[in-house]
């Protein structure tokens, strides 16, 4: 089911109304909104059901197993073979077919005709979301971070939870599983909240992420030799906008949604494109990946002692890399994580060079003590250019990566830059409206970015009628101004 | 403890740097403003209303979203009754005026998206 | 002055401008349909990339011949080809096609006699319609699919565009086993331009990747004599 559909409203609401009724019965309104889920996952294809709940009952016994054993041995091997499982069955689903193509693709280079064994293999939707919830589960189990779970159902919700099991965000365990204890409470905050971000998310999915990419991202990239090098460089800007607007709409309305059922979702996107450095960029841009990427594969990357120089960049570079491949079975993903981490690498290390740099000169110097420690305050001229640098390099480093990103292969991406640094044309793509959308998108993040929680805050004591209006008129805004029909996010391939 | 040591290392960083405020954990939801328990029932209640305008708002103003939704149903005798319903519906809505809203905004819409340096 | 080496020469000369090959004269190719049709189209500027084969497309995503309340095909076929320059019109639709034709009040099952005797008309009202345009008319047929039912459907839908096809002036494209295994079924993959078993289909069993775009194109641009 695509969230914004008739039918899921539908839904939503059937299981909102139903889950308020069981409030004070746990257990049954679990188990409804576990059937729900499982109803939701179902309606694109009901097989894939088996490899959920299969999924979820293997990582419950993994967790179990762990657990009940004190060997340290045993432990390390339990939670080893349980990730390897999952990442295994992620591999297959989602990577094979991949592996063979480059496979052909590497013959084929050698000059080798030789046909690869492909599998007819259907991708399910939201693998690569729920198997990275499950190995986070028996990890922190392992860690004793968490106690395991005792009922399947339970983890069986957590995993397969309908408003973040197809596209994220990554909810960890150790932050859902107790909700889930508790009896649900909701506030008026709490529903105002709720429907601004279904609203917000709606938006930008529907209006703002579509027409940047029907009016400009998509001719772009389907012919970028004949377009003008202007045209190019704003559809550069518009598709990290596009990604980033379809993404974040999603997370939007997954946190919505579970709001307004009661349960609280860390934030998924926070502002990315007013980050002044790519270390922060990657803090603002899908955090729960790259919160989940930083504590299951950086840090045991790391091992337990903070380290330097080169294993940190390799480890970081490492990182990213298999981020990008996270994101999709293509070179052009790895190339993308690629340039992010050999940038983070140059970034980190030539600010740790700045400061020592900075440092030793005032030392060598008399400017005093505050100048010394590195905790002198520069002038606000000084801050706001050197802001402003980080910002203009982050933002450019972010939007030439994403060329990679969205070209379907390397000469796409080749073409692109080639046509794009030619100055040439004349601009008949960047209409006023797309240049007001991705002026308007970007302004956005320069915003405090508790806007929508405080115009929650503010609209709370609004009546029913009110906030009705309000949600359906803004509903039937984006509608009458939508596109006709319903295109699936970007992310759900993943 | 934690928490003052965090702060402690916010205010030694500069305005660009600083850490984001929006990440803090959302305890507003956890309880209302004056700190007592939330009143859950009603405020799902109120939700509910709301969400059953909304329903209503596009019954009146999205009839030609209606017709597809009937028409995308699969096709039995039931959904034969709420294709029948949904058109007659329009048609209503059409001569009333609810229903002319939609095209109005889009074409107004399509102008704005339209126009050129 | 007509001497024989001059006959010879001039001779020579109008056999070499008679057997010029298609590509040099300049082409207009005008792709109309729904998603398969766009497929078709982009694949057709990539063979044709850099050859003087104008590629036009005129399509739009789900739509079809059966819904027209979402989209009515027939009544803006007319307007669609604004580019009446187009030497070469090819037809590519019914993707979307597959679900209950409703015409009068009635719920016409895919299928159907019923169903196949309205949706022949309204083949046919489409195809009279495009007949207005100067150009060479291809239908191309649906492809394969991976879903069954979906496949029953289309291998029917064909046959209807076949007959009507011979009705009204349209050359008929078959492409319903270019895709398939060796041993005749469907598969997602096949043998690429480049000679090697690459992944021509897309993970929902309909559409065609870059690979298979060009193929696709490639069997069209033969069977249209643009190759």
């Amino acid at each position: 089911m695509l969230f914004p559909t008739p039918q899921f409203a539908l839904f939503f609401f059937a299981v909102f109304a139903g889950a308020w009724l069981l409030r004070t019965k746990t257990e049954p309104r679990k188990l409804l909104l576990l059937a729900a889920s499982y109803f939701f996952y179902g309606f694109w294809d009901w097989r894939f059901m088996a490899l959920l709940a299969g999924s979820s009952l293997f990582n419950w016994g993994a967790g179990l197993a762990v657990a009940s054993s004190n060997n340290e041995t045993t432990r390390y091997r339990l939670v080893v073979f349980s990730t390897i499982v999952n990442l295994g069955v992620l591999g297959v689903f989602k990577y094979y077919n991949f592996f063979i193509d480059s496979m052909t693709d590497l013959t084929l280079a050698l000059g080798i005709q030789r046909d690869m064994p492909f599998l007819e293999i259907v991708l399910p939707i939201g693998i690569s979301f729920f198997t990275f919830q499950g190995i986070s589960y028996v990890v922190d189990v392992y860690r004793r971070q968490m106690k395991p779970v005792v009922s399947p159902i339970d983890l069986a919700l957590y995993i397969s939870f309908f408003p973040q099991l197809v596209a994220g965000p990554i909810v960890r365990a150790s932050y859902f599983l107790p909700q889930l204890a508790k009896a649900p409470v909701l506030t008026r905050a709490a529903v105002t909240f709720g429907f601004l971000l279904i609203l917000n998310g709606i938006l930008k999915k529907t209006v703002i992420a579509h027409y940047l990419a029907v009016d400009l991202i998509d001719p772009l990239f389907a012919n970028p030799s004949q377009a003008s090098s202007l045209d190019l460089l704003f559809g550069q800007y518009a598709y990290v906008i596009q990604v980033y607007c379809d993404f974040s709409a999603y997370s939007d309305i997954a946190i919505g949604a579970a709001a307004l059922l009661g349960y609280r979702f860390r934030k998924n996107f926070d502002r990315p494109f007013g980050a002044t450095s790519l270390t922060q960029l990657w803090q603002r841009w899908h955090i729960s990946l790259s919160t989940w990427l930083r504590d299951y594969l950086y840090r045991p990357l790391r091992g337990d002692k903070r380290d330097a120089g080169w294993r940190m960049y390799r480890n970081m570079f490492l990182t990213m890399l298999l981020g990008g491949l996270w994101h999709g079975a293509n070179w052009t993903y790895v190339i993308w994580g690629a340039i992010l981490g050999m940038t983070l690498v140059i970034e980190r290390s030539v600010k740790l060079r700045w400061h020592d740099w900075q440092t030793s000169r005032a030392r060598l110097s008399s400017l005093g003590a505050a100048a010394v420690s590195g905790t002198a305050t520069p002038t606000p001229a000084a801050a706001f250019f050197a802001a402003f640098a980080g910002w203009f390099i982050t933002f450019h480093v972010f939007t030439l990566a994403a060329v990679f990103f969205r070209s379907p292969e390397l000469a796409t991406a080749t073409s692109y830059f080639h046509a794009m640094f030619a100055f040439q044309g004349s601009s008949n793509l960047l209409t006023p409206f797309i240049l007001a959308l991705i002026v308007g998108a970007l302004a956005v993040h320069f915003r405090p970015g508790n806007g929508i929680e405080r115009m929650a805050e503010r609209i709370r004591d609004w009546p029913a009628l009110a906030l009705g209006l309000m949600l359906g008129g803004g509903l039937l805004l984006i509608e009458f101004i939508g596109p006709e029909g319903v295109s699936p996010f970007i992310y759900f391939q993943f | 403890m934690a928490n003052e040591s965090v702060a402690f290392e916010d205010s030694k960083r500069g305005f660009w740097d600083r850490r984001s405020r929006s990440l803090e954990p959302a305890r507003r939801f956890a309880r209302s403003a004056e700190g007592k328990a939330p009143d859950s029932a009603s405020n799902a209640r109120t939700a509910a209303a709301a969400m059953l305008i909304a329903f209503a708002l596009f019954a009146l103003f999205n009839t030609q979203g209606i017709r597809h939704f009937a028409r995308d149903l699969p096709g039995n005798a039931f959904t034969d009754l709420l294709v029948d319903a949904a058109d007659k519906w329009h048609g209503m809505m059409e001569r009333a005026g609810p229903a002319q809203v939609g095209p109005a905004v889009r074409e107004q819409f399509e102008r704005l998206r339209g126009l050129n340096w | 002055m007509f001497s024989p080496r001059f006959a010879f020469f001039a001779f020579l000369t109008l056999a070499l401008a008679l057997s010029t090959p298609v590509e040099a004269r300049p082409v207009s190719v005008a792709v109309v349909g729904d998603s398969l049709a766009n497929d078709l189209g982009n694949g057709m500027e990539d063979i044709f990339a850099g050859k003087p084969v104008r590629v036009i497309k005129q399509t739009k995503f789900a739509t079809g011949l059966v819904r027209t309340d979402y989209f009515n095909w027939n009544a803006t076929v007319r307007n669609a080809l604004q580019h009446g320059d187009a030497n070469i019109l090819v037809v590519v639709i019914g993707g979307n096609d597959h679900q209950a034709i409703r015409v009068n009040g009635r719920r016409l099952d895919p299928l159907s006699n019923a169903w196949r005797a309205e949706y022949a008309r309204r083949v046919a009202h489409f195809m009279k319609t495009v007949k207005h345009s100067r150009a060479k008319l291809y239908w191309v047929g649906l492809p394969d699919v991976r879903s069954p039912k979906l496949a029953r459907g289309y291998r029917a839908m064909n046959q209807i565009f076949k007959r009507e096809a011979a009705k009204h002036g349209f050359a008929y494209v078959d492409i319903w086993n270019k895709f398939h295994a060796p041993d005749g079924a469907y598969s997602s993959f096949g043998k690429s331009l480049e000679g090697v078993k690459r992944r021509i289909r897309k993970e929902d069993g309909m559409h065609f990747t870059e690979p298979g775009r060009k193929l696709f194109a490639a069997y069209v641009a033969r069977a249209i004599g643009l190759r």
